[in-house]
């Protein structure tokens, strides 16, 4: 299939500098350092302020990835996932503590969030990503970071990000291993060009997972989503980037379009 | 089991209990073992953080001074709240919270020549954050005294480096700079945005799990990069200057 050029315009979001909200003298104190870098400066930290972001879930990946997102100053934050903290969320869920043991998840990592960044807005749904929800709260950001352990999620999200036209960055995990790409069709695939169905081997409910591998492959994510809001470096669109912690082993794949996607196909076809 | 894991502790680790390799045993190697982590900033606080949570017995920090505004673009363990008050103070309060049977030591000053034999002394492992030569080079020299690994984790920009000293089997720091480089002489103030040293913290977390619990493979004489800019990491073979004015003459001095 013809592929779009891979190189895409500084920043994917239609705003123009003179819409971005201006930084109070706090912020500029707190981002000192980053608006240092030439590639970001003072509009890249207005960018940041002005964009939202749905993460979902929110867990070891996509919690690590909403705490980064905050810590970068990001204006606003959609975040979905059910249930309440167990233990066995505090080996990797950096936006949760021992003392909050049985709470509702989402009001937990709302708290932690807005003592991160009193300024962030958040929005939450104390429920993961389904074909009922997933329309309304990616309308509320600018794009979606998937962190989601289910294909069912993960394919809800990622044919909505298509029917509204937003991008959408692919995280995932399993023990010591890590995937990340940056889905944008039809200058990239979407994820059902990459599975076009669920995998066998993903009938996984309970998997391993220790948290320097969910801290960099959310740390890569977030670092997309940087990109799509600054414009800064360049993404992993049409690349998958693979890794393994046990024996520092990183890959990057070139992924291509499926011609006859049935889901990112028919749109581009009907708009050529 | 055990006296060693409180009630309901273990539960916290299943998650990771359940990775092929890494098991009960390695966990119950985590909670005997000890890390040195110097500095705690955005690097050392990352790697605090990650064996916090994955279930380390003690640490020992030393960082000195008070919280700034510009720390909080990178630095896990404060916020803004925190602004003032002294380092160490705020990041031993954060890491009990994340993990209350973790043991803590902290001390509120840099590394230096005078600390530097005392903090090494308590530990199995020192995780080496520090952004001047002069602490990695004490740090280094120390570790190769002692004959205790150390896991080296560095950044610029987007930039970030992780490599495993093991004194002996590896070139130790003065092997690969013997000299501090010219670049690095000026820079107090460098660029940071998070996602760079929270990389480098993830990776080197992993590293000194690995060498305490000798799960995987270990970057043991190997230097990883990573730039987060465009994604494109290296692994770069190194070897031990037989000169080295700091570990070269180990065996000799080991023959004799």
């Amino acid at each position: 299939m013809n592929q779009p050029s891979l190189k895409s315009p500084p920043s994917v979001l239609p705003r123009s500098a003179t819409d971005l909200p201006p930084l109070s003298e706090h912020e500029k104190k707190v981002f000192e350092r980053q608006i240092q870098l030439p590639e970001l400066g003072e509009e890249g930290q207005r960018r940041l302020k002005a964009a939202s972001v749905l993460v979902s879930r929110v867990g070891g990946l996509g919690g690590t990835v909403a705490m980064l997102l905050a810590r970068a100053g990001v204006g606003k934050l959609v975040l979905a996932h059910d249930g309440e903290i167990e233990h066995e969320n505090l080996n990797r869920m950096h936006l949760a503590f021992h003392q909050d043991l049985g709470r509702r998840r989402v009001d937990v990592f709302d708290e932690t969030l807005r003592r991160i960044n009193p300024d962030i807005e958040v929005v939450t749904e104390p429920d993961n990503v389904h074909e009922g929800n997933v329309e309304g709260l990616m309308r509320q950001a600018d794009l979606t970071v998937d962190g989601a352990p289910l294909f069912e999620e993960r394919y809800a999200m990622n044919a909505e990000a298509v029917r509204q036209g937003k991008p959408l960055v692919m995280a995932a995990m399993f023990a010591l291993e890590g995937y990340v790409s940056s889905l944008r069709p039809p200058h990239t695939p979407c994820l059902t060009c990459l599975y076009p169905e669920q995998p066998d081997y993903w009938n996984v409910k309970v998997f391993p997972v220790i948290c320097p591998s969910s801290v960099l492959v959310a740390t890569v994510a977030a670092m997309e989503a940087i990109k799509y809001i600054t414009g800064l470096g360049d993404r992993l669109e049409g690349e998958m980037l693979y890794f393994d912690l046990a024996g520092n082993v990183f890959r990057k794949f070139r992924v291509e379009r499926r011609a006859d996607c049935p889901v990112c196909a028919a749109p581009a076809a009907a708009t050529a | 089991m055990s006296e060693l894991f409180e009630r309901d502790e273990l539960a916290r680790y299943e998650r990771q209990i359940r990775i092929e390799g890494f098991g009960q045993e390695a966990q119950e190697k985590l909670k005997r073992s000890s890390v040195l982590i110097s500095r705690v900033g955005g690097v050392g606080g990352t790697i605090a953080l990650g064996l916090a949570r994955a279930g380390i017995g003690r640490l020992v920090l030393a960082h000195g001074g008070t919280l700034t505004h510009e720390y909080m673009n990178r630095m896990l363990l404060a916020d803004p709240a925190d602004v003032g008050r002294p380092c160490v103070e705020v990041f031993v309060e954060r890491l009990r919270r994340v993990n209350p049977q973790l043991e803590l030591e902290a001390v509120a000053e840099n590394v230096s020549a005078d600390n530097v034999q005392g903090l090494v002394d308590k530990v199995d492992l020192v995780a080496d954050g520090a952004p001047l030569f002069e602490e990695r080079y004490l740090m280094n020299a120390e570790v190769v005294r002692q004959g205790k690994p150390l896991v080296m984790g560095a950044m610029y920009g987007t930039e970030g480096y992780v490599t495993v000293i093991r004194p002996g089997d590896t070139p130790c720091l003065k092997c690969i700079y013997p000299q501090r480089p010219d670049y690095w002489t000026h820079i107090k103030v460098f660029p940071a945005i998070g996602p760079s040293p929270w990389i480098v913290g993830a990776t080197a977390t992993m590293e000194a799990i690995k060498v305490l619990t000798g799960f995987g493979e270990p970057l043991a004489g190997k230097l990883w990069s990573f730039d987060l800019e465009n994604n494109s990491t290296r692994k770069l073979v190194l070897y031990r200057d037989p000169d080295c004015p700091v570990c070269g003459d180990r065996e000799a001095r080991e023959e004799t």
